[in-house]
């Protein structure tokens, strides 16, 4: 579905990532987690065709990414609403120019439970609400291949949560791949099947660690528990990451 | 809320908010009518607002009164619309083009620190004293605000919901219709309205200039006659206007933005 092969990524002068490789199933949920600079929104945006990459090939379904595509779907950290919209055109948006009243629009809203919603403007919903209709604009388009850039980082605990049980629930019925980035080790290792860590300077991939655990999954799980505790490991062995402390609060919470 | 309160509340919201406004001006003119009457203020320097009113009456019924504000405001609306159209075409072009910002924004912005009031003579020199330089004069005032504010709304356009048009494969102009002109439609507001406010002072400027019609040309008439009454009726009639005009367009900014995500105050 997914072939990264041998990308490399500078700006300027500052390379950021080299030789990447990385090859995601059909169907699969992937995490890339790694500390703040590590380059994984950045790997992100390149598979969403909306950074340009200096070295190696990226192909979805076969077919080399060139820039933006209906066949990969993006959610962003910030829901980007647009202001102006309903939250029906807000989805409805996603059709670029061929947007028209669409049945498909409702079908979305309601299975992520803002159908009441449709004729609201961004203004009128709540952070998670928001980003329910980016979720929803993100899958208008039908995409094989899902992109999500911490799309749950700005809510709270118990909304992050339900967000996280939208997604694996809407992936699994719209048989879509999935590539979220996180820095969140609990939310990679309860939606994915695998989990990428990167590090370094430039980043590259250090680690990769299946959670072949059945889905839907219980977040209290010792097993999970401890592919959270391998990950934080790796993470912990890349000393250039600043926010290392990070994990380690998270770990010994 | 409970059932009783609400007629209260909704008469409280639809009459009396919007008619604490009146309250102030209500008072003064209290203050000055009394202040005539008792003679604590001379009345052939500041006639009694009754008097004004009068006057005003008596302008509509015998001296084509209808006629001079509809010269007037013709001229504020064409000059208005002369301005603000020329700065919409120029302001998006250099908004949207930083090759075209280069070369034409620093002649426009020396352009702008002239005084519009200097072009005067000129104008004159130019279209003689017919409406042509009176409506040049007002569009040249008009146009300054809505281009800055207009450039500077393109500029402040959320990089990131460009981006997000860019995602979903908008082209150049779909870009502009869907993103660029409404996120930037907030500043054109807030200039349209500043124009609209500079139009109406520079026609007075241009009817105090030469003019045998129009409201300037009244309040000339007034001064050289020494009627201080048709004076304060005129600037009350050019108050009258200015609100009403600014109200239709602040009416129009509330309703094309109602989107907006703005503080709006609690009543405390």
């Amino acid at each position: 579905m997914l072939n990264i092969n041998n990308i490399s990524k500078a700006f300027d002068t500052h390379q950021v990532l080299k030789n990447i490789h990385l090859n995601v199933k059909r169907g699969e949920i992937v995490s890339l987690v790694g500390g703040s600079g590590s380059g994984k929104s950045t790997l992100l945006r390149i598979i969403g065709g909306l950074s340009k990459y200096d070295k190696g090939t990226v192909t979805v379904l076969g077919k080399t990414i060139q820039g933006p595509s209906p066949k990969v779907g993006f959610v962003f950290q910030e829901p980007r609403l647009l202001p102006w919209l309903t939250v029906h055109q807000n989805v409805g948006f996603a059709a670029g120019k061929n947007e028209r009243n669409d049945p498909y629009i409702d079908e979305l809203l309601d299975e992520v439970g803002l159908k009441a919603f449709s004729n609201a403007l961004p203004k009128q919903l709540s952070g998670g609400m928001a980003q329910r209709v980016s979720l929803a604009r993100g899958l208008y388009t039908k995409p094989p291949l899902l992109l999500l850039d911490e799309p749950f980082s700005a809510v709270d605990a118990l909304t992050r949560n339900s967000l996280q049980q939208l997604l694996a629930s809407v992936a699994k019925r719209h048989h879509v791949t999935v590539v979220l980035v996180t820095h969140d080790v609990d939310e990679a290792v309860y939606l994915s099947d695998r989990v990428f860590v990167l590090g370094g300077i430039p980043s590259a991939i250090i680690a990769e660690v299946s959670i072949p655990s059945d889905k839907p999954r219980n977040r209290t799980d010792e097993a999970l528990f401890n592919y959270k505790k391998i990950i934080l490991e790796h993470l912990e062995t890349v000393s250039q990451f600043n926010s290392t402390d990070h994990y380690l609060e998270t770990k010994h919470a | 809320m409970s059932d009783k309160t609400l007629p209260i509340k909704k008469f409280y919201a639809y009459f009396l908010r919007p008619a604490r406004g009146l309250l102030i001006p209500l008072v003064i003119l209290s203050i000055w009518e009394t202040g005539v009457r008792t003679q604590l203020i001379e009345s052939r320097l500041l006639p009694a607002p009754t008097e004004v009113i009068s006057l005003i009456a008596y302008l509509a019924l015998h001296n084509n009164l209808a006629g001079h504000i509809g010269i007037s405001t013709a001229r504020v609306l064409i000059g208005f619309s002369i301005g603000a159209l020329s700065a919409l075409i120029l302001g998006g072009i250099t908004g949207l083009s930083r090759n075209f910002e280069a070369f034409f924004d620093p002649l426009i912005q020396a352009l702008r620190a002239i005084p519009s009031l200097a072009w005067v003579p000129l104008l004159l020199l130019w279209m003689g004293i017919d409406e042509a330089p009176k409506i040049t004069l007002i569009a040249i005032g008009a146009f300054f605000p809505v281009y800055i504010n207009l450039v500077a709304g393109i500029h402040n356009v959320d990089r990131k919901l460009v981006e997000v048009g860019l995602l979903y494969g908008l082209s150049c102009t779909d870009l502009i219709k869907r993103i660029f002109i409404p996120a930037a439609l907030p500043s054109l507001f807030t200039g349209l309205r500043s124009s609209l406010s500079l139009a109406w002072m520079f026609l007075v400027a241009a009817e105090l200039i030469a003019a045998s019609r129009g409201l300037g040309f009244l309040l000339t008439d007034g001064r050289e006659i020494g009627r201080p009454d048709i004076v304060i009726a005129v600037i009350i009639l050019f108050a009258a206007l200015g609100k009403t005009t600014d109200g239709i367009l602040k009416w129009t900014e509330s309703y094309l933005l109602s989107w907006r995500d703005s503080y709006v105050m609690e009543n405390s």
